[in-house]
């Protein structure tokens, strides 16, 4: 009789597993991969990284613009096909705090989930107020109410980011995928025309070996690298998922390859308009599009305000199961949501931005802070997880040298492309960055001090949706006699 | 796709992926505490990064499962589905021995177990069935694996786990004395039109080492070339006495 045969004849329940999940209570294995990608691209938000990101980048960079962004979404790849090696393994709504846990311990991933953290929230908040401010400028015409009609918008757009949110997850990314379709559709298309009317001069998207440093290069793919933070969020959604294992890596990839080829794509048309002289965009000499351009770049930032609210809860819902934030962030409603949580954090995500514009602070108050915090807090959170990844791997008996090479040039890019940016971002914004440090130190502190102190915890964190005693073949011994 | 060998390939076996994933769940299921994908490769001495990409669709279909602190792998629920796959996908040993005398003389030949109720079907021709199964199994003068039951009354127990198949007709007892009469003349048995008209066929026992028969094996062949069929003898009878070795002194599994 094969071993085989006899244990399933046998069935001898387990009982060195658990009976239930440290996710229990969630609404789980119902997503699909399609939610994933929904989460994923909304929080990359492309239509608004298309129509913002070209101009400045060609700005920065000059001829080096697109070579730059071939180069990161080269970069992305690598660090999603990383993180597919993880997330085939472990499905946790911590996502890439919960791999760098169960790769280098629970003081390197108390930093790598700070960082991860702090990258969602000053996102989320970057993008609430700049969509916000382009629904208030689109509304209103007089300067002075315009603060007041952007918090407006922002409490409007959180209500339903937190009512979306509590209604639980396909709600939220379905809605996600509908903005952000339609969003990316009437860029391209909008991309298309302007560029077919300069006669397809693609020439300014090649390098000019003159203008190569690599510091610019460098400097230029940590700035890229903002257009695509995010697509790695649809991995939270791993314990929500029906086949984690199956739809969270393949989701991520394929958010990955969309977003890539439609950013390379618009960006190249409006790269070749930029260069040709025009350098608002296609947009600036084509009077009467303003309105469209902003209330697209409205509608995907607010989609990824809501996307990036979305993946803190979920992290927080992680840190809160294991005992290193308070248990509200872990508790759900009805529906199987962490709903206190998603309410607590869109309103932080509200209440930020809105104090600094009602005490006279300009958008660009808010993004001296968000913006290096983005970069920042990504940068840190993808490296470690680049780091992690082969230790993991290692761990359990399953690295090859593939995933080691795959990890280990992912993981030096990153490194250099985040000392790169902290250099610059010491010379142009040195108040941002000291800023973007003091919090991350606070958190990563506050977390340790809770490793620390907090009964149990250094234990229980790394928790993931294991496999319960039901799960395996002889069930959890109860009903199988 | 991916660097680590744990691809996004088809959840849906190939052949060989197929083998490879049993070898895999056959490990596990040896280790009820658990093996790790190392161990598993170092096992099925398949290279680490094919059992890694194997153990993986394995886990993302649930079939295995991960231990809470990654050290090894478990049998997952739904290996339960899996039960009757695993018996198909095994290729008992009789199989080879069937081929073997099935290619040599072109003719079906079937493979019969005894009890001591009736028969049981082992191995079908799967390329000629038998032509009625049903008067088969019911009525043992109506085929020669049905006269070798008679002539040498096997006890064995009914093989248990199976609808067991049981004659329906008893013969009377001179057709009983004719076909052990022919059969010690013969040495063989034969049955002409008995389950088909335009069919006859012959059946040679198996014995286990103390010369009790266990089974049979029958040649079936058309009528008008069953006055050759006798030729197949010698081929049918090396089959039986590798069957009996296969057998080890035990009825034929009932598999």
């Amino acid at each position: 009789m094969s071993a085989l045969a006899d244990a399933i004849r046998r069935g001898r329940p387990r009982l060195d597993l658990t009976r239930e999940s440290p996710f229990a209570g969630l609404h789980r294995r119902h997503a699909s991969v399609v939610d994933v990608v929904a989460q994923s691209v909304a929080a990359t938000a492309p239509a608004g990284v298309m129509l913002v990101h070209p101009g400045a980048l060609f700005g920065r960079s000059g001829s080096l613009a697109f070579t730059e962004l071939v180069l990161t979404v080269g970069l992305v790849v690598a660090v999603a096909l990383v993180i597919g090696m993880l997330s085939r393994r472990i499905s946790s709504t911590g996502s890439l705090y919960t791999f760098t846990t169960r790769g280098l311990g629970p003081w390197a991933g108390i930093v790598g989930g700070s960082a991860l953290a702090v990258g969602y929230l000053a996102i989320a908040m970057s993008t609430l107020s700049s969509g916000a401010t382009r629904i208030a400028g689109l509304v209103s015409s007089e300067p002075r109410s315009i603060s007041g009609v952007t918090v407006a918008v922002m409490a409007g757009t959180t209500v339903i980011t937190a009512g979306v949110i509590a209604r639980g997850v396909r709600m939220s990314t379905r809605i996600l995928l509908v903005l952000e379709t339609i969003a990316v559709a009437a860029v391209l298309a909008i991309s298309l025309v302007a560029l077919s009317s300069t006669g397809w001069d693609l020439a300014p998207l090649a390098p000019q070996p003159a203008e190569f440093s690599p510091d610019i290069v460098m400097l230029g793919i940590a700035f890229a690298i903002i257009g695509f933070v995010g697509f790695e969020s649809g991995a939270a959604l791993g314990p929500e998922s029906r086949r984690p294992f199956a739809s969270v890596p393949r989701g991520v990839l394929v958010s990955v390859f969309a977003t890539g080829a439609v950013v390379l794509v618009g960006t190249a048309a409006q790269l070749a308009l930029v260069a040709a002289g025009d350098p608002g965009g296609p947009w600036a000499s084509t009077s009467g599009v303003g309105w469209v351009v902003d209330l697209i770049v409205a509608t995907s930032f607010l989609a990824c305000s809501l996307a990036m609210t979305n993946a803190a809860t979920r992290l927080a819902f992680a840190l809160s199961r294991e005992g290193v934030i308070p248990g509200v962030f872990g508790r759900v409603s009805l529906r199987g949501v962490p709903a206190a949580g998603a309410i607590l954090i869109a309103f932080a995500v509200f209440a930020v931005p809105a104090t600094v514009l009602l005490l006279g602070g300009s958008r660009d108050t808010l993004r001296a802070v968000t913006s290096p915090a983005g970069m920042i807090g990504f940068l840190v959170a993808y490296a470690l997880v680049c780091v992690a990844a082969p230790v993991f791997l290692a761990r359990i008996g399953e690295l090859t040298i593939g995933a080691a090479v795959l990890s280990g040039v992912a993981g030096a890019a990153l490194l250099a492309v985040l000392g790169t940016a902290v250099v610059s971002t010491s010379d142009t914004n040195p108040v941002g960055l000291v800023a973007v440090l003091g919090i991350l130190g606070v958190v990563s502190a506050a977390g340790m001090v809770r490793l620390r102190r907090g009964a149990g915890v250094i234990e229980r964190v790394g928790v993931h949706d294991w496999a319960v005693a039901s799960d395996t073949i002889g069930g959890d011994g109860e009903g199988s006699r | 796709m991916s660097a680590d060998g744990s691809g996004t390939s088809s959840s849906r076996f190939g052949e060989k992926g197929l083998g490879l994933a049993l070898e895999v769940l056959e490990q596990v299921a040896g280790h009820h505490d658990g093996i790790t994908a190392a161990e598993i490769a170092r096992a099925v001495g398949a290279p680490r990064a094919t059992v890694y990409r194997t153990v993986n669709a394995l886990v993302r279909d649930g079939y295995l499962v991960r231990r809470p602190d990654f050290s090894g792998f478990l049998l997952g629920a739904r290996v339960l589905e899996l039960a009757a796959i695993v018996d198909a996908h095994r290729r008992p040993a009789h199989r080879d021995v069937l081929d073997e005398v099935r290619s040599a003389t072109g003719e079906a030949v079937h493979l019969v177990a005894f009890h001591r109720s009736g028969l049981a079907i082992v191995d079908e021709d799967p390329a000629q069935p038998l032509s009625d199964r049903a008067t088969f199994l019911s009525d043992p003068t109506r085929s020669a694996p049905g006269h070798v039951w008679l002539v040498e009354q096997p006890n064995l127990p009914e093989p248990a786990g199976v609808a067991v198949e049981r004659w329906r007709v008893t013969p009377p007892s001179e057709v009983v004395s004719a076909i052990h009469a022919a059969y010690a003349a013969r040495g063989y048995a034969e049955q002409v039109g008995g389950l088909s008209a335009g069919r006859g066929c012959l059946a040679v026992s198996i014995t286990d080492d103390d010369g009790h028969a266990i089974g049979a094996l029958t040649l079936s062949t058309p009528v008008s070339r069953f006055s050759l069929a006798a030729r197949h003898l010698g081929a049918l009878r090396d089959a039986a006495r590798s069957l009996r070795t296969l057998a080890q002194g035990h009825p034929v599994s009932f598999s």
